[in-house]
């Protein structure tokens, strides 16, 4: 799997979408990812639903693909880092662990979800800070969901919707993961690798980004 | 002594029993009756088959309560508050039947003062009903194949199983082939572990494949001798066919033939209660429209039917059609079973039923009565249908009906059954494979499978490392059984087959329910798009928590919901039917009014190609404007014209290179090319060669897509996918995943996980109908194929190509263009 960027201009702001599902703002050098669940798969065993390992261990991979390519100095998880409590087994916690101990030059931060209710499981040596919705970073606002207010001078770096949109028609119709910008919000698709998607309609104004395979696609929508 | 002869004096026998209620009735037993009760006191089992409304509930049901009279002869001993306990379990594929049959058991029982307790227990049974039954089963029990499934997951109930003497399936050919009837194999093997010497009825439609049935119904291990009782034979049946005022030689399926709505409205008027079947939910609604239209004094007295609906809506029409205060109900196959309606003196059929016994069991709905006569009036939707409707009747006269073909071992259900027995009980291995392996459908099941199915409710899969901190079934001394509390009542929750559709409730703004369209239509909507639904025009206003809510509204809809499957592809017996029909009529005969309408297509067809006789293939090549078309016909069935086309475009492609693009209908399938094709492999059958063909079949079509599809039902009844109760959902939210996400998971990190193996299967046998495609191969490579270079499109041709152009553009473009062209042929057919 190698990851394809693509530059875009967005505001006159320039990032960096990359084909896995991360944002890369060279201005801050900062990784944004959102959505990865990890440990979704540990949830679900954990209430009798067989599904095998191996989604949390790839999500893993896809941030450290993007990680070998950009010079990023951060990484910022835009909320639903876990699925729920049930998520951090043994398993999860394995692979978690060797991440941030491969990763220790690069400061982490999270900005908690609606799955991320109890953050107090969070073990203290993952070096993981955790930061409120709404924070500022360098004229971005970061934050789980996306917001709406009429007096928005900031960009919005956001996640939760986990975006997709269908393209094609009849019988020959592809759903994929996207980038969606709309209303000062940049949303970010779901990384974790056993997520869902979100079918949405575009609306006039709207750009979007579309994730095929490994790489990342400008979709033309009306205006 | 003869019990037939009364003796003064003394108690009467059971038989005179029985004699006194038909008398009652004013009803005389049938011979085959007679015989079924007879067979029943010798302890065997058995099947009756014959069309609808023809005493085979009573046939089966008085062989157990005759039983019962003879065990205990003296009246005076039967005390009502102490009924026996549970002697009959009587399945029902249809939980809405539950009420009316128990209505019709019961009679018998109220007649004849017996001390029998008769109740159901369906999904809409009380929960204190349900209780207090367990504790004590009534004698005898009403339910279905999930409710049976349920019962069987506690405990308590097994004991008083074991005194079961027969359980009676309903309508077996409903259940027969399907997931529902394979459950029901399992647990008649479970009824049967608990008492060897139990008797198996079963009531169904006349099938191809009758011993199958009883095979299917009483297993391998069966000690009972089987019989096979025919039913009443002499129905009548009359066939008639709205024959349209001009015939189109150039007819096409887009429009869906309302035009006939004026003769059909005309016809209606001359009877006294009509069931009008079409063949889609969305026909359903545009039938009712135009009905209504055509006679608006019918309001009130007009009603429709469908799946989608709700309930009481349902429950409303079968009233109404019960007490005959309803003048005609537009219909899909949601009556094709169920109560009688014993006014019913008309069913009209619109469009193709596609296959001769469901016509004969449609026509079967009126004249519900031994002696009446059933009446049928077809309503072609385009003038070829004539044929397969002359074809049909052919079928139904020779008696070639349709098989029901069972399923191959589908995992997932064993599964399901396992841990419903893990939770009832808990089994050993050994003894549970035998048991499962008792049954029909899993005779064939290996010990690999059986292990694979263990270790997926034990472990979550086969491989270890790869489910840790799984738990659903547990290995105690031996004993695979459940003992978390939380994963019974999710399992209890769970059980069943039939996948909930991801609909959303249809209401009014006031509340007002009006029943269920699927998500997927809904989703396309704008808010105010009017559409029409349960018979009225509506508009959407919004959507909140899963439900839509709409008003009333005014004006031209747009649409129509369109439900998901439906339109069923011709049946193979139809299909030869259809190739004889087609074998007469190029030999220049032309029986029948059905047969006498379409001669004219017929003899354009003749006059600028051939009508192709019965051990003939025709293949046209007609160049158009948009590129080199090649029509093949081989009346086989949509389905498998899908297989063949996708097949013979992959085997061209490989040694010209082109891209075709692909169309098919029940007759044929066509190839387009933007370049002239090399028919040579076409015409010499290489491309129908039999190596490796359902390999290039999975190959050419997009396989992986089909099996996700497939996977939606796995994953359901493997309990993956939890449905739940609806209030429950918002809770487990979390714990929901979609089934192609389940796919997509299992074929990255378990790959070998058998669950997707039986989709791959299931797509092979149910979608691509291999069987039929294999049998297809075989007889195209015995026919004389017989290549014809038209210059303009034929009568055969032409519903292809429209399907074709489809594809592409909008239906009301779709439709002015096909008018035309349809002129320009008529044309040229002079």
């Amino acid at each position: 799997m190698t990851s394809v960027c693509i530059g875009v201009t967005i505001a006159d702001r320039d990032f960096t979408l990359c084909s896995p599902g991360g944002i890369y703002d060279p201005s801050t050098e900062t990784l944004f990812i959102a959505d990865t669940h990890f440990g979704k798969d540990a949830s679900f065993r954990h209430h009798a639903i067989p599904v095998p390992t191996g989604s949390t261990e790839a999500t893993l991979r896809k941030i450290e693909k993007m990680l070998c390519r950009l010079p990023a100095k951060r990484l910022v998880i835009l909320g639903d880092m876990f699925h729920d409590r049930n998520s951090l087994s043994k398993e999860t916690l394995k692979h978690l662990d060797e991440f941030f101990e491969t990763h220790q030059r690069i400061d982490h931060f999270l900005v908690p979800g609606n799955h991320d209710s109890d953050i107090r499981l969070i073990p203290k040596h993952w070096s993981l800070q955790i930061i409120q919705s709404g924070t500022y970073l360098d004229g971005l606002t970061l934050s789980h969901f996306p917001v709406t207010s009429d007096h928005m001078e900031r960009i919005v770096l956001c996640g939760h919707l986990h975006p997709a949109i269908r393209i094609g028609t009849g019988n020959d119709q592809l759903k994929l993961p996207c980038f969606l910008y709309r209303d000062q919000n940049l949303i970010l698709p779901a990384l974790g690798d056993f997520t869902g998607t979100e079918v949405i309609r575009t609306r006039s104004g709207d750009r979007v980004w579309v994730i095929a395979d490994e790489e990342v696609v400008t979709i033309k929508t009306e205006f | 002594m003869n019990e037939d002869s009364p003796e003064r004096g003394k108690v009467p026998t059971p038989l005179q029993r029985i004699g006194k209620y038909f008398q009652r009735r004013g009803w005389k037993p049938f011979p085959f009756q007679k015989t079924c009760w007879r067979m029943y006191q010798a302890g065997d089992s058995g099947i009756v088959h014959s069309a609808t409304g023809t005493g085979k509930t009573l046939a089966v049901w008085l062989g157990p309560i005759l039983k019962w009279v003879r065990e205990n002869p003296n009246p005076d001993k039967w005390n009502p508050k102490r009924p026996p306990p549970i002697r009959v379990l009587w399945i029902t594929p249809i939980r809405a039947l539950a009420s009316d049959t128990e209505f019709n058991l019961r009679d018998p029982i109220d007649q004849l003062g017996l001390p029998w307790k008769v109740e159901s227990r369906t999904g809409d049974s009380g929960s204190s009903t349900k209780s207090r039954q367990l504790r004590r089963l009534p004698t005898a029990l009403i339910t279905t194949p999930e409710s049976l499934s349920l019962l069987l997951t506690h405990e308590k109930s097994l004991e008083q199983l074991s005194g079961l003497e027969s359980i009676v399936i309903d309508e077996w050919h409903e259940l027969m082939g399907t997931k529902r009837g394979v459950q029901t194999e399992l647990c008649m093997a479970r009824l049967r572990k608990l008492n060897p010497k139990l008797q198996t009825w079963a009531l169904s439609a006349t099938l191809g494949n009758l011993d199958q049935a009883v095979d299917a119904l009483v297993g391998n291990e069966n000690l009972s001798e089987t019989q096979i009782i025919e039913g009443y034979q002499k129905k009548k049946i009359v066939f008639e066919s709205i024959i349209p005022n001009q015939i189109e030689r150039f007819p096409w399926t887009g429009h869906i033939g309302t035009k006939m709505s004026p003769q059909v409205a005309d016809y209606l008027e001359s009877v006294n209660n009509a069931l009008i079947f079409t063949n889609t939910r969305a026909q359903t609604e545009i039938w009712y429209q135009e009905i209504l239209k055509q006679r608006p004094q019918w309001a009130g007295k007009l009603a429709l039917h469908h799946g989608s609906l709700d309930s009481d809506v349902r429950k409303w029409v079968e009233q109404g059609l019960q007490t005959g205060k309803l003048k005609a109900v537009v219909c899909t196959s949601s009556l094709d079973l169920g109560v009688d309606f014993t006014s019913v003196d008309l069913v009209v059929q619109v469009g193709s039923p596609k296959g001769a016994a469901r016509l004969l069991q449609r026509a079967g709905r009126s004249g519900h009565q031994p002696d009446a006569v059933s009446k049928l009036a077809f309503v072609p939707t385009n003038a070829i249908e004539l044929i397969e409707l002359a074809a049909a009747q052919q079928a139904i006269k020779e008696n070639d009906l349709e098989s029901r073909k069972c399923l191959s071992k589908p995992l997932d259900l064993l599964a399901q059954h396992a841990i419903s027995i893990a939770i009832g009980g808990g089994f050993t291995s050994e003894e549970l494979f035998d048991e499962v392996r008792s049954t029909y459908t899993y005779h064939s099941l290996t010990k690999r499978e059986w292990d694979w199915v263990l270790n997926f409710i034990q472990f979550g899969g086969d491989s270890l490392n790869a489910y840790p901190d799984f738990k659903r079934v547990l290995l105690r001394d031996g004993r695979y059984q459940v003992t978390d509390r939380k994963v019974m009542t999710a399992h209890r929750m769970n059980i069943g087959t039939i996948t909930a559709d991801s609909s959303m409730v249809v209401k009014y703004l006031s509340g007002k329910r009006l029943g269920m369209v699927e998500e997927t239509f809904l989703s396309r909507l704008e808010t105010d798009d009017i559409f029409t639904f349960a018979g009225k025009q509506i508009s959407l206003v919004r959507i909140k928590d899963n439900i839509a809510y709409v008003r009333k509204a005014k004006g031209k809809p747009n649409t129509v919901p369109r439900w998901m499957g439906g339109r069923m592809p011709l049946s193979a017996e139809l299909g030869e039917h259809l190739r004889k029909k087609l074998d007469e009529a190029a030999k220049g005969i032309f029986r029948g009014p059905e047969m006498k309408t379409v001669k004219p297509l017929l003899h354009v067809q003749k006059k600028w190609s051939i009508i192709p006789s019965a051990d003939q293939m025709l293949v046209e090549s007609i160049k158009t404007k948009v590129g080199w078309q090649v029509f093949v016909y081989s009346f086989e069935g949509r389905l498998v014209h899908e297989g063949l086309a996708a097949l013979a475009a992959y085997r061209l492609s490989k040694s010209q290179r082109t891209t075709f693009s692909l169309a098919c209908n029940d007759y044929g399938f066509v190839l387009q090319s933007p370049k002239p094709v090399d028919l040579q492999s076409i015409l010499n059958g290489e491309v129908f060669r039999t190596d490796s063909l359902l390999d290039d079949i999975m190959q050419s079509m997009n396989s992986t897509e089909m099996s996700k599809r497939q996977f939606r039902q796995i994953a359901r009844i493997a309990g993956l996918i939890q449905q739940g109760l609806p209030h429950r959902q918002k809770t487990a939210k979390h714990l929901m995943a979609s089934s192609n996400l389940f796919f997509d998971v299992f074929c990255t990190y378990d790959p070998s996980n058998l669950l997707l193996e039986q989709a791959r299967r299931e797509v092979l046998e149910q979608q691509l109908e291999s069987d039929r495609i294999l049998s297809a191969v075989d007889r195209i490579r015995e026919s004389e194929i017989v290549h014809r270079t038209p210059e303009r499109l034929t009568p055969l041709a032409f519903p292809l190509l429209v399907d074709k152009l489809r594809e592409r553009l909008s239906s009301e473009t779709l439709a002015d263009r096909v008018a035309r062209m349809q002129r320009q042929l008529e044309k040229a057919a002079g």
